[in-house]
């Protein structure tokens, strides 16, 4: 086994048998729960899991040195990208004008100046349009993460049932418990309970220290108030980005921000 | 409302109870689960039980409504002698017949089984009359006012052989069946206290139309009708004991007084019971009703962990290092549907230490009632009387008015041998 990868079988009951697995990426802890019947193959999975989302940290953390994120953060000069990391920005900048600029990979940045980068598809470079830029990929590289794994699961190894953690605050709920119609998440604090099939669930707020983390791209201002938002739809990529804008956002600006989204929901927690 | 979808029959009652996760629950434990099968079901020639309903209270027509959902009930008469309560009964079930005296209704040929939700001290000789009538009779709980009279309503319902069930709820209550059957296999230890509370912060009191229907309405006040607390309450609660330590209480000491409600009640406002068991476990019953912070409350210590019975939950002592996901890897392997809390704001690596227990049973709804009333109308169609259900019941009630003569004597009070049954 990889290191670092925690991996439980358990086919005690025979009607549900599960795989667990563990592992620390992207700062955090992915978990994945899931049914299979054969223990072998569950851990073969729970491996090119595990190496996917390290693949993924690689693209996406900018605290590494020398990945292509702090290259393109530490340049003024037009950097080509991987195809990956291309489509990311070209999301980011989408859901940036779909969430009316409340979700901003570049919301850390010191500068109010948008779009924070020119993006030229022919050749797949990046250029940041000042040096106050800073890319960030928090608020959504969880839940992209998340759908990749959960695309993995059910198309390449033909998983139906799992559930997905992300560093608590992203989940995704494929298909149902194996003993119950849906797969029950609720909040750490016990708020709310959450219903997940085929669904996610991104909440977003201070940390529980009570710190603020999320920034107002309009104001550049920490947001240190109001209740966490908990967003629930298909995609765990499009909870994590509206559960960040909307927290970003005024609460008379809610509303808005969601119009563009069918089939998503928010609540106050 | 679609009766069609509401209607439960013998079969579905069974498959509801494992839907929610009971069919791999032991049920040597509950054996008077085991008695409403399928199989025993199939074995029965009849379709239909036909009732006779005596007191249409709130409580009576709660199980009024329940009733239109069994499919093998047949509700065929109603009685109460206050004519509002008869009138409201009627509309659940307007065909039935009226009466305002159940001994013309039990002299009703047509009724099979006679429910009897009448105040306390009714209890007795309605279901005396009622077995000798021979009716099947579902009494709700306190089973009688006295230990005696529970003694004798055991000893007709052995004489005369009729279904005989008293209303405890919580021998069909899918929660409380998982969670005891982890406590009865000794999966969290020995069972080391009981604790049970019930706290509320009202007068108890129901509206009276005039003056002279005062202790007609608000019996449970009136020690000439009532025991109060312990009959009305602590009855529900009083079996967690014998049922998680499978023994009965050998003592019982307690308190009690009027502290707050001094408006003219005869019964205990706030009481206090320690019931001990022959190896030295206690068992609390406190209840006050100036007071609402606690709420309800029923738990079984154990050495290894605390079951909460209404919450579903267990507390393990030692909750093992693991995460919400990784914990339902145990749950799973039990049959149980759990809940996973785990989803906050923060990239926290590690789940804090505070440990919030873990579901037993998170999509259990209900209370069991429902559940009781359709074993009780298989049973008195089968003519098979559930093993233990009974017995359960009886002690429930014998150590509850045992406690109430504690609190009465101020002093510490054991059951005479000869009601042992």
């Amino acid at each position: 086994m990889p290191l670092n990868l925690k991996f439980v079988y358990s086919g005690k009951n025979p009607s549900a048998p599960v795989a667990y697995c563990g592992f620390r990426s992207m700062h955090t802890v992915m978990e994945l729960l899931f049914v299979h019947n054969d223990e072998l193959a569950a851990k073969n999975i729970s491996r090119r899991i595990k190496n996917r989302v390290d693949e993924l940290d690689l693209i996406f953390n900018r605290h590494l040195e020398n990945n292509e994120l702090a290259r393109l953060n530490g340049s003024m000069s037009p950097v080509k990208v991987s195809d990956e990391l291309f489509f990311a920005l070209e999301l980011c900048e989408q859901m940036r004008r779909s969430t009316k600029g409340y979700f901003d990979i570049a919301a850390l940045s010191s500068t109010k100046e948008k779009p924070s980068f020119s993006l030229f598809p022919p050749s797949h470079e990046v250029s940041r349009t000042s040096g106050q830029v800073l890319i960030d990929f928090g608020g959504f590289a969880k839940g992209y993460a998340i759908d990749r794994v959960r695309t993995m699961l059910s198309e390449d190894f033909g998983v139906e049932k799992a559930l997905i953690n992300f560093g608590s605050s992203s989940s995704f709920g494929l298909g149902t418990h194996p003993l119950g119609d849906c797969w029950l998440v609720s909040d750490d604090r016990d708020r709310k309970r959450f219903r997940l099939k085929d669904s996610a669930l991104s909440v977003s707020g201070r940390s529980r220290s009570g710190a603020g983390h999320i920034v107002d791209p309009h104001t550049l201002k920490c947001v240190t108030e109001g209740r966490d938002i908990a967003v629930t739809g298909p995609s765990a990529l499009i909870c994590e980005v509206l559960s960040t804008a909307l927290y970003a956002a005024p609460e008379n600006e809610r509303k808005t921000v969601m119009e563009p989204f069918d089939n998503y929901q928010f609540q106050e927690l | 409302m679609n009766m069609e979808n509401k209607n439960i029959d013998r079969r579905g009652f069974i498959g509801r109870l494992g839907g929610l996760g009971l069919a791999g629950v032991a049920m040597s434990a509950f054996p008077w689960i085991e008695a409403c099968s399928p199989k025993t079901t199939e074995e029965t020639g009849r379709d239909y039980t036909r009732i006779g309903f005596i007191g249409t209270g709130s409580r009576g027509c709660f199980h009024l409504e329940n009733l239109q959902k069994i499919h093998n009930a047949r509700v065929v008469a109603l009685c109460d002698n206050y004519e509002p309560h008869l009138t409201e009964g009627s509309s659940y079930f307007p065909q039935a017949r009226l009466y305002s005296d159940y001994r013309k209704l039990l002299e009703d040929p047509e009724v099979d089984s006679v429910v009897i939700a009448t105040p306390l001290y009714c209890h007795f000789q309605m279901a005396m009359d009622a077995m000798d009538a021979g009716k099947n009779v579902y009494c709700e709980k306190a089973m009688a006012y006295t230990i005696e009279q529970c003694h004798q309503l055991y000893m007709k319902h052995k004489q005369t052989g009729k279904i005989f069930f008293i209303g405890q709820q919580r021998l069909f209550d899918p929660k409380y069946l998982k969670a005891m059957e982890g406590v009865v296999k000794g999966e969290y230890g020995p069972v080391v206290n009981v604790r049970n509370y019930w706290f509320r912060n009202n007068d108890w009191r129901r509206p009276v139309p005039s003056p002279d229907l005062e202790r007609h309405i608000n019996w449970r006040l009136y020690r000439e009708y009532s025991r109060g607390l312990m009959t009305e309450l602590a009855c529900h609660q009083i079996q967690n004991g014998t049922w998680a330590t499978g023994m009965l209480p050998e003592k019982v000491m307690g308190s009690g007084s009027i502290i707050y409600w001094k408006d003219g009640r005869e019964v205990f406002d706030n009481v206090c019971c320690i019931y001990t068991f022959p190896n030295g476990v206690n068992m609390t019953f406190e209840s006050v009703i100036s007071n609402a912070h606690f709420g309800m409350g029923e738990q079984i210590l154990c050495k290894d962990a605390m079951v909460d019975l209404p919450g579903s939950r267990i507390y393990y002592e030692n909750p093992p290092k693991k995460s919400g996901i990784e914990q339902m890897i145990a749950e799973i392997e039990q049959g149980i549907f759990s809940n996973s809390a785990f989803a906050g704001t923060s990239w926290s690596a590690e789940n804090g230490s505070k440990d919030p227990g873990i579901s037993i049973m998170p999509e259990a709804d209900g209370d069991g009632t429902l559940e009781i009333m359709q074993a009780f109308c298989n049973s008195a169609i089968s003519g098979v009387m559930p093993p233990r259900i009974l017995e359960e019941a009886y002690y429930g009630t014998v150590f509850c008015l045992l406690g109430d003569e504690a609190l009465l004597q101020q002093k510490t009070m054991t059951l005479d041998k000869e009601f042992y049954i």
